[in-house]
C-alpha cells in the first residue's frame, strides 16, 4: 500500500510540475535548435479574445494590402484582433520597442532588423521560435463562424521553403535558433539606362561585354568591375553629360554607401566584422580595396549620392547625370522617368530602363582578379555577393501563451507561399519562400488584373526576349509591373550568393553592427570627399582610420 | 490517520496540477464554484484607474484594452469603462487572481514637455537673447509672421521682404490638402489656431535648410496670447497626438520628442488609433457623375467618391476625366503611373478624394486597385465657351476658346512652364497655360504677342494665395486658366 501510495504520489506531483496533461504537442528536434523543444499547446485553440499589437513602419501604400491580410486572418480567427500600428521608421521602431522592453509596455510583434533582435534577445524579450517552427500540434477549427471551418491547421513551419540566406539571417544569434523569419526582403540590382548603352553598341562589344541590338545586358552574367572600367571608359564625360554623344557626367551611382562597403569587402574576402562582434577592418585588403574605390572616384567611374547633395542616385540617374545606379529593389521606381517628371531635367528624355545584377568582381566564386592601384596590377581572391537586406519579424515573450500562439499563426500567415507573393508584387520587395517562385494560385493585383509570381516574372522575361520590342498595347497592364518583375527576375538570379551583415550589439569595446554599417557609409563618403577636394594625394586610410576609432574604444 | 493526511496531500496537488493547466492554457478563468471565487463589480464610469484599484480590491487583476471602433465627441468620454473583454459582464464569477480583460476609451492626453520643457532640459528652451538682430533666412533664426497656412505641418511664412514655405521639423501630420487622411484636418486646424491667436513667431533651423520640395525645415516657436514663453509647436503636436515624431537621432530634441511620442502612443488617441469622426472610413465611397460633383464639390472634400467618365488629357502627374454631359474633373496620381490610364479610355474609379489645390478642385488618392477600365466609349465633344462661362462647376471640362489675343509672355522663376496672358474680343484678359511637363512652349507652337489664338484643353485654376478655406473663398474668373497640352489644342489664325 505504501508503495502504491508513493507511486501516486509521485506521478501526482510531476503531473503538477509538467503543467497540462491534455496536450497536443510532441517533443521535437531539429537542425539548428540544439535543445528538445518544450513548448506545452492547449488540445484545442483557445477561444478566448485576443489581441495582437503588430508594430510596424509601412505607409498608406502598403498597409493597405497588410490591412486585407489582417482582415482575412481575423475571418479566420474571429476571437482575434490584429491592431497594427506603423511607427514611421525603423529608428522610432527600435527605440520604442527599447523604451517598451523596460516598462513592459511592448508590442505582441514587430517588424525589425537583426541588430534590433539581437537587442532584443539581450534584453530577453524576444521569443524563441523554433519552439512553434518544430512543434507538430495540428488544431481543428471548430467555430463555425471562421472562414476555415473546419479545416485543420498545423503549428509547425517547413523551414525547407525558405530562401538559405534568409533563414541564416534570422538564426545566426547564439544557440542557432529564430528570434524572427523573414518578411520584406530585399537586395540591390543596378538600373542602366539602355539609350545611352544602345547608342555605343559597336565599342561596348568590341569590349567584350554582350550586349543585345537595342542594348540590354546579360540578365543572367553580372558585370564585372573590370568591364565596369572598359564601359566609364566609353561613357563618361567628365566634362559633364552631353546628349549628343550619349555620355553621363558619372557611370555608376551607388546609392547606399554602406552596403557598397559591406558587399565590396565580401567580394574581395577582406575580413570586416564577425556575429563575436568584432571589427575587422584594419587589413590590407580593405586597404587596397579602399585605394580601388578611390581610383574609381577620381576618373567619374564610380559617384555617391553626396556627389548631388542627395540621399539617393535615382533623381539624377533619372536626370541622365549618371548612366548606371545601384539601388535597393524596394526602390524599383524610382529610378524610371515619367510623365510626373519635369520634362526639361530629364537630359536624355524618358529612356528606356533596365535592371541588371549588381557588379562582381570574379565570375565564379573563389576565383582570382586583378586591378591596377596606382599603377601597380595586385591580384585577389573574390566571392560572389550581393547585399540581402529586409526586415524580418518575431514575437515578443512578455505576450500571454495565447497572444503568442496566435501572433505565431499570424506571422505563418503573412509569410505563407500566396500572401509573400503577393506581398512582394505589390510592394517591389520579395518573396521569402521559394514555393511562391513557382505558385500558381492567381492573385488579384486589381479589380480587373490578377496573376501567379510565376506570371509576374515572366512579364520581364517576355520584354527581354523581344529585346524591349514588344507588342502590348499601351494600356497593357503588364507596363504597370515590368519594372518589378525586371528586378524580380534579377534578384532571383542573386539569392545564390545573397549576403547578410552579422547582427551584433555593442560591447565593451567596440560599437554594434548597425553603428559599424553607418560608419562604414561615412568611410567612403570622406574618400569620396577628400578625393574631390585633395585628388589622389588623398590618403583612403585616414578615412579607414577615422572609422577604427569611431568603432572601437 | 497516515492515510487520510496523504490522501490530503494526493488531493492538494491534484487541484496544483489543475490550476497550473488552467492558467497556462488560457489568460481568463471563467467562474468556478470553489471557495476563492468573485463577482465581476460593475465598473461603469470608472477610469482605469478607478478599474484598476476596485478591481485590486476584489483580488483581481486588469488587462486594459481600447475600443477605438467609434469616435467620441467629448474630452469627458476618454478614459471610461466600456466593457468587459471575454464575454464577461459585471456579476459573472470568476476566480479569485484571474487577469480580467478591460475595454476602455482612449485615454486623456496629459503633456508634460511643451508647456514645461525648461522643466525637462533648460537649454533647450527658447529665450528671446536666442534670436534678437538674425535673421531666419540668412541666420537660421528668426522671427516671423504667418502668410498662409497649409495644414499641420506646413505654413507659409514671411521675414526678411520674403515669403516661404516651410516644413516643421521632426513630425509628420497627416496629409489634408492633396491627400486626406484621418486627423489631417484636425492637425491642420489646432495649427492654425495656435499659430493664428500667437504674439510672437519664431523660426528655427537645424540641419539641413531645406527639403527636396524647395522647403526650409524649421522648428516652430510661438507664445500664446497672454503669456510670455516660447513653446515649441513640433513638440505640442507630437504630445496631442496630432502627429507621430518623425526627428532624426542627431537633433537636439530627439531625446524629448520620442518620449513624447511613445506618451502619446499609450492613450491610444488620434493619430495613435483613434477614429476621426470627419474621416470618410468607407472603402469605395460615394458613387456619382462627375456633374454632380463639380456642381457639389465643397461638399464632399475629405470624403470619397466614385466616378465614371472618358480620360481626355494627361499632365504630368494627373489626368482630367469628362463625363457625358461634358463635365470634367482633374484627378491628381502623386507618384503612381498607371499603364492603363491613357487619353481614350473609359474608366470607374472608386475612393478617390476631392481636395483642392491653389483653389483647384482635383481628386486625389488613386490607387491602381480601385481602377476599372470599361467598355464603354463616348465622343468627348468640347463646349465653346467665352469668360463669361468662367464658373467653377466647369473646372477640369475640356472647353474651347476662340480668338484670344495674345498681350505678353511669362515665364515661371523654377522651370519651363509659360502663362500666356491673353485678352479676349471683349477685353477680358486670363492666362493660357504651357506646363513645363508637357514639353511645348509657346516658341514651338509659335505662338508671340500679338498671335490670335484659338485653344482647346481643361480649364483649370492656381490662386497662390488660396486660403484653404473653400467656405469662405471666392473663385475668381481672373484666376481661371485654359490649359495647353497638346500642340494640336492651338490654332494661330
Amino acid at each position: 500500500m505504501k508503495k502504491f501510495v508513493l507511486l501516486l504520489v509521485t506521478f501526482v506531483i510531476a503531473l503538477a510540475f509538467a503543467g497540462c496533461v491534455n496536450v497536443g504537442t510532441t517533443a521535437s528536434t531539429t537542425a539548428g535548435t540544439q535543445e528538445t523543444t518544450t513548448l506545452q499547446l492547449a488540445e484545442e485553440l483557445p477561444d478566448e479574445e485576443v489581441e495582437i499589437t503588430f508594430w510596424h513602419i509601412y505607409g498608406t501604400d502598403k498597409t493597405a494590402l497588410l490591412d486585407q491580410m489582417i482582415a482575412e486572418f481575423e475571418a479566420m480567427y474571429p476571437n482575434v484582433t490584429i491592431t497594427d500600428t506603423s511607427q514611421t521608421d525603423y529608428n522610432t521602431l527600435r527605440e520604442k520597442i527599447n523604451m517598451g522592453i523596460s516598462v513592459d509596455q511592448v508590442p505582441t510583434m514587430a517588424l525589425g532588423y537583426p541588430d534590433h533582435f539581437a537587442g532584443y534577445i539581450e534584453a530577453d524579450a524576444v521569443l524563441k521560435l523554433d519552439d512553434y517552427i518544430n512543434n507538430t500540434t495540428e488544431y481543428e477549427i471548430t467555430n463555425s463562424s471562421s472562414s476555415i471551418f473546419g479545416e485543420t491547421v498545423t503549428i509547425g513551419l517547413d523551414l525547407d521553403d525558405f530562401v538559405a540566406s534568409y533563414l541564416e539571417e534570422n538564426s545566426q544569434y547564439e544557440g542557432g535558433y529564430y528570434y524572427s523569419l523573414p518578411f520584406s526582403k530585399s537586395t540591390e540590382t543596378m538600373a542602366v539606362n539602355v539609350d545611352v548603352l544602345k547608342a555605343h553598341l559597336t565599342e561596348i562589344r568590341a569590349a567584350g561585354i554582350t550586349i543585345s541590338d537595342n542594348g540590354f545586358l546579360s540578365h543572367d552574367v553580372p558585370l564585372t568591375y573590370a568591364q565596369i572600367e572598359a564601359l566609364a571608359d566609353i561613357i563618361v564625360d567628365t566634362n559633364g553629360t552631353n546628349t549628343t554623344t550619349s555620355k553621363c557626367e558619372y557611370l555608376l551611382n551607388y546609392d547606399s554607401s554602406g552596403n557598397m562597403f559591406i558587399n565590396m569587402s565580401r567580394q574581395w574576402n577582406a575580413p570586416y566584422t564577425n556575429t563575436d562582434g568584432e571589427i575587422l577592418i584594419d587589413n590590407d585588403t580593405t586597404k587596397s580595396m579602399l585605394q580601388y574605390v578611390q581610383d574609381l572616384f577620381l576618373n567619374n567611374t564610380l559617384a555617391l549620392p553626396i556627389a548631388w547633395d542627395q540621399s539617393y542616385g535615382s533623381t539624377n540617374f533619372k536626370y541622365g547625370d549618371v548612366c548606371m545606379s545601384v539601388g535597393s529593389t524596394a526602390g524599383v521606381n524610382y529610378n524610371i522617368p515619367t510623365d510626373a517628371d519635369t520634362q526639361e531635367n530629364l537630359q536624355f528624355g524618358q529612356f528606356q530602363v533596365d535592371f541588371v545584377p549588381v557588379p562582381q568582381f570574379v565570375a565564379t566564386e573563389g576565383d582570382s582578379f586583378t586591378v591596377s592601384i596606382d599603377g601597380t596590377d595586385s591580384t585577389f581572391t573574390g566571392s560572389l555577393s550581393a547585399v540581402q537586406q529586409g526586415p524580418n519579424i518575431g514575437i515578443f515573450s512578455s505576450a500571454s501563451s495565447a497572444e503568442k500562439l496566435y501572433a505565431w499563426l499570424f506571422l505563418k500567415y503573412l509569410i505563407e507561399t500566396d500572401n509573400t507573393a503577393k506581398w512582394a508584387m505589390n510592394t517591389g520587395y520579395l518573396p521569402a519562400r521559394l514555393s511562391s517562385y513557382s505558385s500558381e494560385a492567381a492573385i488579384d493585383l486589381t479589380a480587373s488584373y490578377s496573376t501567379n509570381y510565376a506570371d509576374f516574372l515572366q512579364i520581364a522575361k517576355d520584354f527581354w526576349d523581344a529585346d524591349g520590342e514588344v507588342t502590348w498595347a499601351t494600356t497593357d497592364v503588364r507596363w504597370n509591373y515590368l519594372y518589378s518583375s525586371m528586378v524580380a527576375n534579377i534578384a532571383q538570379s542573386q539569392n545564390t550568393y545573397y549576403q547578410y551583415d552579422p547582427a551584433f550589439a555593442a560591447g565593451t569595446n567596440s560599437a554594434g553592427s548597425a553603428t559599424a554599417r553607418v560608419e562604414a557609409g561615412y568611410c567612403l563618403e570622406n574618400i569620396y570627399i577628400g578625393t574631390l577636394a585633395s585628388g589622389s594625394s588623398y590618403n583612403p586610410n585616414t578615412a579607414l582610420n577615422t572609422m577604427l576609432n569611431q568603432l572601437t574604444w | 490517520m497516515f492515510k487520510k493526511a496523504f490522501l490530503l496531500i494526493i488531493i492538494g496537488l491534484m487541484s496544483f496540477s489543475t490550476i497550473a493547466c488552467q492558467t497556462t492554457t488560457t489568460d481568463v478563468t471563467t467562474a468556478t464554484t470553489t471557495s476563492g471565487s468573485v463577482a465581476l463589480p460593475d465598473l461603469t464610469g470608472m477610469s482605469q484607474s478607478e478599474i484598476t484599484t476596485t478591481l485590486n480590491n476584489l483580488g483581481l487583476t486588469p488587462k486594459f484594452y481600447f475600443d477605438v471602433s467609434v469616435s467620441y465627441d467629448s474630452e469627458d468620454d476618454y478614459d471610461k469603462f466600456v466593457m468587459y473583454g471575454s464575454d464577461l459582464v459585471a456579476g459573472d464569477v470568476v476566480a479569485s487572481g484571474t487577469e480580467v480583460r478591460v475595454y476602455t476609451t482612449p485615454l486623456n492626453l496629459t503633456p508634460v514637455y511643451y508647456n514645461d520643457l525648461a522643466a525637462y532640459d533648460s537649454s533647450l528652451q527658447l529665450e528671446t537673447s536666442d534670436y534678437t538682430g538674425q535673421e531666419f533666412i540668412a541666420d537660421g533664426i528668426g522671427e516671423v509672421t504667418v502668410e498662409r497656412y497649409v495644414d499641420g505641418d506646413t505654413t507659409f511664412f514671411r521675414s526678411g521682404g520674403q515669403t516661404f514655405s516651410v516644413r516643421y521639423l521632426g513630425i509628420d501630420t497627416p496629409e489634408s490638402t492633396a491627400l486626406y487622411e484621418p486627423w489631417g484636418k484636425a492637425a491642420a486646424n489646432y495649427t492654425k489656431e495656435r499659430l493664428s491667436t500667437a504674439e510672437t513667431i519664431v523660426l528655427q533651423a537645424e540641419g539641413d535648410r531645406m527639403d527636396g520640395n524647395g522647403r526650409y525645415l524649421a522648428w516652430v516657436w510661438y507664445i500664446p496670447e497672454g503669456e510670455d514663453t516660447f513653446i515649441l509647436l513640433n513638440l505640442e503636436l507630437v504630445e496631442l497626438a496630432y502627429s507621430k515624431d518623425k526627428v532624426s537621432s542627431g537633433s537636439v530634441y530627439s531625446a524629448v520628442l520620442l518620449q513624447a511620442d511613445w506618451n502619446a502612443s499609450l492613450t491610444k488617441r488620434r493619430v495613435w488609433g483613434e477614429l476621426d469622426p470627419n474621416y470618410d472610413y468607407s472603402l469605395d465611397g460615394t458613387q456619382m457623375s462627375i456633374q454632380y460633383l463639380m456642381e457639389n464639390f465643397i461638399e464632399y472634400v475629405g470624403l470619397k467618391v466614385v466616378i465614371t467618365g472618358e480620360i481626355v488629357r494627361k499632365l504630368g502627374n494627373g489626368i482630367y476625366i469628362q463625363d457625358e454631359n461634358g463635365y470634367g474633373v482633374y484627378m491628381y496620381m502623386g507618384y503612381t503611373t498607371d499603364a492603363q490610364l491613357q487619353v481614350g479610355v473609359n474608366v470607374t474609379i472608386s475612393a478617390l478624394v476631392p481636395t483642392f489645390y491653389g483653389g483647384s478642385p482635383q481628386l486625389s488618392s488613386y490607387y491602381r486597385t480601385n481602377l476599372m477600365v470599361n467598355d464603354d466609349d463616348f465622343v468627348v465633344v468640347p463646349e465653346v465657351i467665352t469668360y463669361d462661362d468662367f464658373t467653377f462647376s466647369l473646372l477640369g471640362s475640356l472647353v474651347t476658346m476662340e480668338d484670344l489675343e495674345v498681350t505678353s509672355i511669362s515665364y515661371a522663376a523654377t522651370s519651363s512652364s509659360e502663362s500666356i496672358h491673353v485678352e479676349d474680343s471683349a477685353g477680358n484678359t486670363f492666362v493660357v497655360r504651357i506646363d513645363d511637363s508637357t514639353g511645348l512652349s509657346s516658341e514651338s507652337l509659335g505662338i508671340t504677342v500679338g498671335s490670335i489664338i484659338t485653344v482647346t484643353g481643361p480649364l483649370g485654376y492656381y490662386d497662390y494665395d488660396y486660403n484653404n478655406d473653400p467656405e469662405s473663398y471666392n473663385w475668381l474668373a481672373e484666376n481661371f486658366q485654359l490649359m495647353i497640352i497638346t500642340s494640336d489644342d492651338v490654332t494661330i489664325e
